[in-house]
């Protein structure tokens, strides 16, 4: 970590902070419908910290960042800004007032410098010059160590540079407050780290920053207090230096779970043939650009061999070529010695390969098709499901009773539509799907992104226990911890290329940090 | 875990949807006509008188209904596969054409009417299937939008049919001021009528035995699950490896057969023949019914008798009253905007909200 002593290190009290909290939120509830996404919400900011909101996914984070900077109205509840009740008609009103907000997708116009984006925000009337603006944005970019040049094009930034632009947009703007949306998904831990280094800097100038996540260790890394919600409610607030990440899991969702997977003695030995053979395969995408660029791997039986980087490095092409949903332009790949580069989907499956696509909404789940018909296809033609062209619904039905309780797939029936899943439970119910297959070779991407901590946790044992018995897992992910947690091998995808392979020994967060900024690995192992 | 879902159960919703339409076009209609002075209860006994005043007007709508129902069939049988069949009128018609062919064709003028009815009926099914062939082919090739394909189709199919009657088949002998029709069917082609000299034939009974069977074919076959699929998630059932563009070209075939029976039974129930103009728009009005029916294959017998009686309602509107008998269509246009109402009066909030924004990692 490079955070250096001057700005403040987490946790310390906060030079500036003051007895007015810099936010108040009081009895904040918001429902959709029937959905109560925020119930009785109250919590208090105080200046000059960073404070962590985390909680699972449906716990209400994001309608409460949306109520915060004036996206939404609550149904009740009030706010409060230092000391004085605000009430936000707007985002851009919640702007004027002092409260700015950086999205984890980041919203500048790519076509526009960063001065152009910032004149955009700035309504009619007497408008500043660019000149000015840019003036004005170099100056907050150098005393917070933003490293923003205020004439570039935002489409050539990189995500981070991004991210920091957004954040300056939101200084121009006198924002006191900043609210972070997830942001280190999208980064590397070095350009987190550099993420962190700002904020901390911020804060050191008088800025509050509200930090949602659901990384535990960034919380505790970074972050001065934390709240935690739960299904709509606060369930806790507490100084960050008074907890640990355990007992955050316990109080995000009620119970113990452990953050790690054992995995057994790791699969060393490549003995025999490879399952999977990748050889030098590319892949253009609609418009001809290269995604996959000779990339080659191998896949041995029962080992997990994870493919990762930051998103958007080839992974998800990758896998599209490998499942026959995409032609490669070159480049071969074998099951098992034979060659099925040009097989079709269907045969691919049929020869035991499984997948879990990243884009469960709308390659793997039918949502709008019942729990049952989602569960049931790919085996729906088989006996015993089927015989001769008519399905045996009986033996579908226990089927189905079986895989909901096997893989603890909470559904109000298994005729639902699936869609009143949650995410972690639909995720679920893809793995049952393609793992009650038996296949030889199981393609999973990302497979808990987006899933609560408890799914989350048995998918990642599911996977590990396949492994055992025998399956070859191309695991997708571009969560590093889990690529650490869970691989044998890690093969890092860097524009498209192989920028590196780990072996178990030398797997770390960092290690695979550098190999996805395209750097060299080190030449110790850290 | 649930056992078998109850199938009256899942026709509770849309049967509840379609009575609630029902009530509130006939409140629409009801304030149309106090507004022009005229009495909705005067409408509303003339719609019924005509509709099943008598014997004869009870057979009359009966009959009506009876292409209606197999209109309706087809349009549902391709939606539910996310085929949007908007041409069932030209395959009506091609079907109609193709029926009284097979009717009067000289090789096979001297069938029993055993073997020659159901070969009309047949010949019915294959011209709107292969009227159906060529937009469901440009679009699995091309990706070319049905909707407005097969509609075209429907234009080129009256432009055609007309063709056939008025040159190349033309019959002599016609009475002045009757419509232009095609040589007769011979006498074993024509449709028996079910009840004396009405036009009801054994294709009533086909209509909804094929309701039933369309309901327990997607139900319960393999097909079925996978036209299903591919009708609520086509990227899904890609992905799943499933042959989209085979069971595409199924669904609109099915369609095009269900919708050119139709076409046979006016054939050979009512005209014998095949005429030109045609002035019902039974492909449109089957759309029409199938909408009201929530696409649900049990209903469409309801809502395509409803609709018959309905039209037959109108024509009696017109002969007992001085009410126009376009109240009838303003009822008809009053139910199709209720039905496609995404939410009535007493519906609450059914589904989840949909956030913005991905659905990655967001509360």
């Amino acid at each position: 970590m490079s955070v250096t002593k001057a700005q403040g290190r987490p946790g310390e009290e906060a030079p500036l902070a003051g007895p007015v909290p810099e936010l108040r939120v009081e009895g904040i509830s918001k429902a959709f419908g029937p959905v109560r996404a925020n119930v009785d919400v109250s919590f208090s900011v105080r200046r000059a910290t960073i404070h962590a909101v985390v909680g699972e996914n449906g716990a209400g984070k994001t309608t409460l960042m949306r109520i915060i900077y004036g996206l939404y109205r609550p149904d009740a509840g009030t706010l409060e800004l230092g000391g004085q009740p605000v009430v936000f008609d707007s985002p851009r009103d919640a702007l004027r007032k002092g409260v700015g907000m950086v999205h984890q997708h980041s919203l500048l116009v790519k076509e526009f410098t960063v001065v152009d984006n910032v004149l955009l925000t700035l309504s009619g009337g007497r408008r500043p010059g660019r000149r000015e603006v840019a003036e004005r944005l170099r100056r907050l970019s150098d005393a917070n160590g933003l490293h923003v040049d205020p004439w570039t094009t935002v489409g050539t930034m990189s995500v981070g540079a991004r991210q920091r632009t957004e954040i300056l947009a939101a200084l121009y703007h006198g924002a006191r407050l900043m609210i972070l949306d997830e942001p280190t998904t999208v980064l590397t831990p070095q350009e987190a780290d550099r993420l962190f280094d700002v904020l901390a800097g911020l804060r050191a100038q008088g800025s509050t920053l509200l930090l949602v996540t659901h990384k535990l260790r960034e919380v505790m890394r970074v972050s001065d207090e934390v709240t935690v919600l739960r299904r709509g409610r606060v369930v806790a607030q507490v100084s960050t230096s008074a907890t640990d990440e355990q007992e955050l899991v316990r109080m995000m969702i009620g119970k113990d779970v452990p953050l790690e997977v054992t995995r057994p003695q790791a699969q060393t030995a490549t003995a025999g043939s490879p399952r999977l053979e990748v050889r030098r395969l590319c892949v253009l995408d609609r418009e001809g650009v290269a995604r996959v660029q000779d990339v080659s791997f191998d896949v041995y039986p029962g080992e997990i061999v994870a493919v990762t980087g930051v998103e958007g490095n080839g992974q998800t092409e990758l896998t599209h070529a490998l499942m026959g949903l995409w032609r490669p332009s070159s480049g071969e790949v074998r099951l098992e010695g034979e060659p099925v580069t040009d097989w079709s989907v269907d045969r691919r499956r049929r020869a035991g390969i499984g997948y879990i696509p990243e884009d469960r909404m709308h390659l793997g789940i039918n949502l709008l098709a019942s729990v049952r018909d989602n569960l049931t296809l790919g085996r729906h033609r088989d006996p015993p499901l089927a015989r001769r062209g008519v399905r045996n619904l009986r033996a579908v039905d226990a089927f189905v009773e079986r895989a909901l309780a096997e893989y603890q797939v909470v559904a109000p029936s298994a005729q639902s539509p699936a869609d009143t899943l949650s995410g972690g439970n639909l995720q679920k119910l893809l793995v049952a799907r393609e793992v009650l297959r038996s296949p030889r070779l199981l393609i999973a991407a990302q497979p808990t992104q987006g899933v609560d901590v408890a799914a989350a946790h048995f998918i990642r044992s599911t996977l590990v226990e396949l492994a055992r018995q025998g399956t070859s897992i191309l695991l997708v992910s571009s969560d590093l911890a889990e690529v650490a947690n869970l691989a044998d091998r890690a093969v890092v995808l860097y524009n498209g290329r192989v920028s590196g392979t780990l072996v178990r020994a030398e797997l770390s967060e960092t290690a695979i940090g550098r190999l996805a900024m395209g750097l060299a690995r080190e030449e110790a192992s850290p | 875990m649930s056992a078998r879902r109850v199938p009256l159960a899942r026709l509770a919703r849309p049967a509840a949807r379609f009575a609630l339409a029902v009530a509130l076009a006939c409140l629409v209609g009801a304030g149309l006509l106090l507004a022009t002075g005229q009495s909705p209860a005067q409408a509303a006994v003339g719609i019924f008188q005509g509709a099943f005043g008598s014997s004869i007007t009870t057979l009359a709508s009966l009959a009506l209904s009876t292409p209606l129902i197999l209109s309706a069939l087809s349009f549902i049988f391709a939606f539910r596969a996310g085929v949007f069949n908007a041409g069932g009128q030209g395959q009506f018609e091609m079907g109609a054409f193709a029926a009284a062919w097979v009717g009067f064709a000289s090789p096979f003028a001297h069938l029993s009417p055993w073997i020659h009815v159901p070969l009309v009926v047949l010949g019915g099914a294959v011209g709107g299937a292969l009227w159906a062939l060529p937009p469901i082919l440009w679009k699995v090739a091309a990706g070319m939008n049905e909707i407005l394909t097969t509609l075209m189709m429907s234009y080129v199919a009256s432009l055609l049919n007309q063709y056939l009657v008025e040159d190349v088949y033309r019959a002599t002998g016609v009475q002045p001021g009757a419509n232009t029709q095609t040589f007769p069917l011979a006498a074993g082609a024509r449709f028996p009528p079910l009840f004396p000299q009405s036009q009801v034939t054994f294709m009533l009974p086909l209509a909804i035995a094929a309701a039933v069977f369309i309901a327990w074919f997607y139900a319960r076959t393999v097909t079925g699950y996978e036209l299903g699929m591919v009708g609520t998630g086509r990227e899904v059932a890609e992905g799943a490896g499933l042959n989209v563009r085979r069971l595409m070209v199924v669904a609109m075939l099915g369609s095009g057969a269900l919708a050119g029976m139709a076409g046979a039974a006016v054939t050979g129930g009512v005209f014998f023949a095949d005429i030109t103009p045609f002035s019902s728009n039974v492909g449109f009005n089957g759309i029409l019914a199938a909408l009201l029916a929530g696409n649900v294959p049990l209903l469409a017998p309801v809502t395509g008798l409803f609709f018959g009686a309905l039209q037959n309602g109108g024509l009696g509107l017109q002969i007992f009253t001085p009410i126009s008998r376009y109240i009838a269509d303003v009822l008809t246009a009053g139910l199709v905007m209720f039905v496609s109402a995404r939410s009535l009066p007493g519906e609450g909030w059914r589904r989840r909200p949909r956030l913005p924004g991905r659905s990655r990692s967001h509360a």
